[in-house]
């Protein structure tokens, strides 16, 4: 599983599984010092890890730069999960 | 001012920044599309400014981000010939797997050698460092000339989350972590090297700790 800032290249590169993420470069899982955001995206590089069903698999994660809630992403994640 | 040294002045201050990513619209398009690009960055200031809400300020950035990626993106060729995309399917549960993390970020251990950021007339280095996986931070250093280090060293998650792959293991949510993570420095000018040496070897040592699962993270 790759976690890469750039989709095209993912194109070019083919690896079997990406998570392409919207942020600046050198930033995989985010900000420094925001461990909500990077569990989030570990999360969720797992969780695609996990369900991937052939090569080139490519999954756009939606967050934007510093405008979202990973607390809030997070306790609903918490809340799914005892829901079950 | 010319356009083009404007835009420049523009996109210097955004190495270290959120959007950094804007700066393939000076190096890769034309100046019409500069011109656009500055004309429209205005007049989405001066809406954030009157409205004080910057979000389609942020959208707009976010919109020219893509364009000149996806200009680079289509500029790009594999370097190396490349054959059919590899699969190896999860054989279980990431709740049972051995997972290993690997980063292209340019991490090694204070008491390795550092990487060649540079290298030889300019070709990089494609050697790998063993990070054991109980390094902490402070044992830790990152070299690479091609991305802003001040983030991996306040806090070496926004790149390697090896604390938070330590988190999700305790919670049970990872069955296993390999002893052993693996980092390269992404600046690689000979890339067939890699991919007949170094990559393997890494390979190879993950199959003989029998990993089942690896998240990469390329800066």
């Amino acid at each position: 599983m790759l976690v890469m800032m750039n989709s095209g290249l993912a194109e070019v590169m083919q690896p079997p599984r990406v998570c392409r993420v919207k942020f600046p470069f050198g930033r995989p899982m985010g900000e420094p010092g925001n461990a909500d955001q990077s569990r989030v995206l570990l999360e969720d590089a797992l969780s695609v890890l996990e369900t991937a069903t052939g090569p080139g698999a490519l999954v756009h994660l939606p967050y934007r730069w510093r405008r979202e809630d990973y607390a809030k992403i997070r306790r609903e994640r918490a809340e799914q999960s005892v829901r079950g | 001012m010319e356009a083009e040294e404007l835009l420049k002045d523009v996109l210097a201050v955004t190495r270290d920044a959120g959007f950094n990513r804007v700066r393939y619209i000076s190096a890769m398009m034309s100046q019409e599309e500069q011109a656009e690009f500055l004309k429209g960055l205005f007049n989405e200031a001066v809406l954030a400014r009157e409205t004080k809400n910057a979000e389609t300020l942020f959208d707009f950035l976010e919109a020219w981000e893509e364009k000149g990626m996806a200009i680079v993106a289509g500029r790009a060729q594999s370097p190396i010939e490349l054959g059919a995309t590899p699969w190896a399917p999860l054989r279980v549960p990431i709740r049972e797997a051995k997972l290993v993390l690997v980063t292209t970020g340019g991490f090694y251990l204070k008491s390795q050698e550092p990487y060649e950021t540079d290298g030889p007339e300019n070709l990089g280095d494609w050697s790998f460092r063993a990070i054991p996986r109980t390094a902490s931070s402070d044992e830790m250093e990152v070299a690479h000339i091609h991305y802003d280090l001040s983030g991996p060293r306040k806090d070496r998650n926004c790149v390697f989350p090896i604390d938070r792959a330590a988190e999700m293991h305790a919670e049970g949510l990872i069955g296993s972590l390999n002893d052993t993570y693996y980092s390269f420095m992404g600046f690689i000018q000979r890339p067939e090297l890699l991919a007949s040496e170094t990559a393997p070897e890494v390979a190879r040592l993950l199959k003989k700790d029998g990993v089942d699962a690896a998240v990469i993270t390329a800066t």
